[in-house]
């Protein structure tokens, strides 16, 4: 019996999306990362990272808005880190 | 589209979304309860990944979509414009008639029954102009054949992929199209529309008789159909 493994493009696209936002969290976790805010702008890297290298997912969605509050949310975790080191 | 175990991409995304947001909140709020901060991170990270999929699947379309949509356009406005140069929209009706394997839907002055026509295109019947299309639906669609309301629900909504809700008057069935957005909303206004067109379509095949659109409205994003059908002699 041979099994259709197959996936559409739209559904590779979003478990690639979800496979690369999980994985550097999990890396993160397993060296024992102390900072919650490094979880998060790592997530949101991934998620630039995986959007612009597969834009099909771009064309299935419109993420202009998470586009906007994920840069906001990263712009304020840098903004927190260079104020703690000044 | 369907996506594992019957569901629509979309849908299993946002169920998706739904479970990792909740679990994520149970995981950040424990985090932050316990003091554990790489736990907090953990689950914030899945608070934004649950954000992500809702999103994708809030907004997803099928990714060919868009080809047909610039078909869809051009064919509306072109018949559109054949409508107008055959003087039809001064008084007309739309209706369809099912056949064994496909339906014919008919736009022409009132009270000309569907099933008597035999040309397609723009032709004249009694002297009166009309424009007939033909349809062939898949053998999807015609499973629900004779299936009543019932049948007319599983086309349009699971089918069509339309959010359609029906009321049933007397004679009269009004198809309410939820949702309307985009494209669908911009075509609305012409006789020939794609929900017009799915819903005559739909409904001849369910109750396998003659349908005519009374008339239909959008308010809102909701787009209104009111179908009466009427039984083959």
């Amino acid at each position: 019996m041979r099994l259709n493994l197959e996936l559409k493009p739209e559904v590779r696209s979003i478990t690639l999306l979800v496979i690369s936002l999980t994985t550097p969290v999990l890396i993160l976790a397993s060296i024992g990362e102390e900072r919650p805010d490094a979880y998060v702008a790592v997530e949101i890297l991934a998620y630039y990272i995986v959007t612009i290298i597969d834009p099909l997912i771009r064309r299935i969605a419109k993420l202009t808005i998470i586009d906007l509050i994920l840069m906001l949310i990263f712009i304020a975790i840098v903004i927190y880190r260079v104020m703690e080191i000044i | 589209m369907r996506g594992i175990e019957g569901l629509s991409v979309e849908r299993s995304l946002l169920v998706a979304s739904i479970i990792a947001g909740i679990t994520s909140l149970a995981i950040t709020s424990w985090g932050l309860y316990s003091g554990l901060s790489n736990i907090t991170g953990v689950g914030l990270s899945g608070v934004i990944l649950a954000f992500t999929l809702g999103v994708i699947g809030y907004t997803y379309r099928v990714p060919n979509l868009n080809a047909y949509e610039v078909y869809s356009r051009a064919l509306t406005s072109f018949i559109t414009r054949l409508i107008e140069d055959s003087r039809l929209l001064e008084d007309y009706t739309i209706s369809a008639c099912p056949s064994n394997n496909s339906i014919i839907i008919l736009l022409s002055p009132p009270r000309i029954d569907p099933c008597t026509i035999k040309r397609l295109g723009l032709w004249a019947y009694e002297d009166k102009p009309y424009i007939a299309l033909m349809i062939k639906p898949s053998s999807l669609e015609f499973e629900y054949r004779d299936r009543g309301v019932d049948g007319l629900i599983e086309i349009l909504n699971n089918i069509y992929g339309l959010n359609s809700i029906i009321y049933r008057g007397e004679e009269i069935y009004r198809v309410e199209f939820r949702n309307i957005r985009g494209y669908l909303s911009e075509i609305v206004g012409e006789p020939l529309n794609n929900l017009n067109v799915l819903a005559a379509t739909a409904a001849a095949i369910a109750f396998n008789s003659r349908v005519y659109i009374e008339k239909w409205s959008i308010k809102h994003r909701t787009y209104e159909v009111e179908l009466r059908i009427e039984a083959r002699s």
